[in-house]
């Protein structure tokens, strides 16, 4: 018998853990939405643009989901907005899910992390902070958020964070306002020592403004920024590797959401994910259990009969995920061309279909599956 | 005089999928995570109040059916590891 205890490396303590919670469905990992309004006014956003001034989640509040998340085996939880910073009780709710024995990561844009936040977050560090980013100056950050001399101000956030030894990840949304800049944006997290990645779905806004969808790229340029990325899109392979060896399954959900893994708005409604805005229940009027017990309900729909994605074998590394297709569709099984597109495009540049095309292009999509409404359709960039 | 050990409040306790983890709360640990044997996790939890070596080892071996001796010395181990961590101090001393 020992009591001392063993050295194990993290990344192998987060694999038996996420191991066991998708064996028992353990909601280990959630994100919580402390604050749906923002200081940016971003063109792209989905959620902050309708958000009204009373959108905000309380400190008692805060306090009751913590402490029902910690209850149920949550570990890791993503405090997202909005801006988390502009929270006038954001010291107070970050130290509470601390203190509830959650390891914290942390959405923001930064523009509001000066010294004096830097340093309350070397000492109570967060496990990462990831932080948006839009161009390589104040004018194309102008052009994007709206504010001034943004550029200056969240790269020096970056800095100050870095200086502190705090894991910080730049993440940029993919689009035609940024297009451009993406390659220097990686350049630029490289050379400070931070991560990068980019996400090229763009949503329609929660509330049902399609307008962001009219920055999305299309198709080919989103395989061709992948290529500019990542020459050969070499880091794609080994998922599509292992997405064609698998057997195609008519579940709606393979990821993790209702699984291990789920998402707390500013209201205390959940649902799968941050990118899923439908709610299963809530969390300040229900208990924990049975929301939970709901979301699984959710997570284990089917693909209606004839439906392309059924019998996809690309499907565990498509583009889009049932989540923004329930946001650009109304219901997460259904279909958006859009994000199969890209997915063949880029099966075809590795070489894992003969030509790049869906079958939807050629023998069109069945009538009983649900496409884009029409003002998100309309918004999506002319197909190549 | 029987020196009793107390849990600092630097760490927070937590069992998760079957682990034992204790979070760190803080910078000044040298990482942000660790993890317990089963056996240690139950020694954490009979920290709740402060205790000695002797009180510790015997609900040890009351538990885990383990010679006095066996328990003792594990339990002192067990002690000397989470105060280096900071996870554990002497009760009433300086952290």
């Amino acid at each position: 018998m020992t009591c001392v205890l063993p050295t194990v490396r993290y990344s192998e303590v987060q694999g038996r853990l996420v191991s066991a919670a998708m064996k028992a469905r353990i909601p280990l990992t959630s994100s919580v939405e402390i604050i749906a309004t923002c200081n940016f006014s971003c063109q792209h956003c989905y959620i902050a643009p309708g958000a009204d001034r009373e959108d905000v989640m309380s400190l008692t509040q805060a306090k009751h989901i913590f402490a029902q998340l910690a209850a149920a085996g949550t570990l890791d939880v993503l405090l997202t907005g909005g801006e988390v910073f502009t929270h006038r009780e954001f010291r107070e709710i970050y130290l509470a899910a601390k203190r509830a024995g959650l390891n914290i990561y942390i959405n923001t844009n930064a523009y509001l992390i000066g010294e004096r936040w830097a340093n309350f977050l070397a000492e109570w560090p967060p496990n990462g902070v990831s932080i948006s980013v839009y161009g390589l100056s104040n004018e194309r950050y102008e052009q994007i958020t709206r504010i001034p001399r943004a550029y200056d101000r969240v790269v020096r956030a970056v800095d100050l964070l870095l200086e502190r030894g705090i894991k910080v990840d730049l993440k940029v949304p993919a689009m035609s306002l940024t297009v451009d800049y993406l390659p220097q944006l990686k350049a630029l997290a490289e050379a400070k020592g931070a991560s990068f990645r980019y996400d090229s779905i763009i949503q329609p806004h929660e509330k049902g403004d399609a307008a962001p969808v009219q920055l999305q790229l299309a198709p080919r340029q989103v395989v061709d920024l992948d290529e500019a990325l990542d020459p050969g899109l070499e880091s794609l392979r080994p998922g599509m590797e292992r997405s064609v060896a698998r057997a195609p399954r008519d579940k709606v959900y393979g990821c993790g959401a209702g699984l291990f893994s789920f998402h707390v708005n500013v209201h205390g409604g959940v649902s799968t994910c941050v990118s899923s805005r439908q709610t299963v229940g809530n969390l300040l009027e229900e208990s924990f259990d049975v929301v939970w017990e709901r979301l699984g309900g959710k997570v284990e729909k089917r693909f209606p009969e004839g439906h392309p994605c059924a019998t996809c074998k690309f499907r565990s590394v498509c583009a889009g995920c049932p989540a923004t297709v329930e946001s650009a569709t109304g219901l997460p099984e259904g279909y958006v061309q859009q994000y199969c597109k890209i997915t063949h495009l880029r099966a075809y540049r590795l070489g894992f279909h003969p030509t790049g095309i869906p079958r939807t292009v050629t023998e069109g999509i069945p009538a009983n599956v649900v496409t884009p409404r029409a003002s998100v359709a309309r918004a999506l960039p002319i197909l190549s | 005089m029987t020196v009793l050990y107390e849990r600092t409040d630097g760490f927070v306790y937590r069992h998760v999928a079957g682990e034992h983890l204790l979070v760190a709360l803080r910078r000044d640990r040298t990482a942000p995570m660790f993890m317990l044997t089963p056996t240690a996790g139950f020694l954490w939890e009979q920290l709740a109040r402060p205790s000695s070596v002797e009180t510790l080892a015997e609900s040890l071996a009351a538990e885990y059916e383990v010679s006095r001796e066996v328990a003792t010395a594990d339990v002192a181990a067990w002690l000397e590891q989470l105060q280096s961590l900071g996870a554990v101090a002497i009760h009433g001393g300086s952290r």
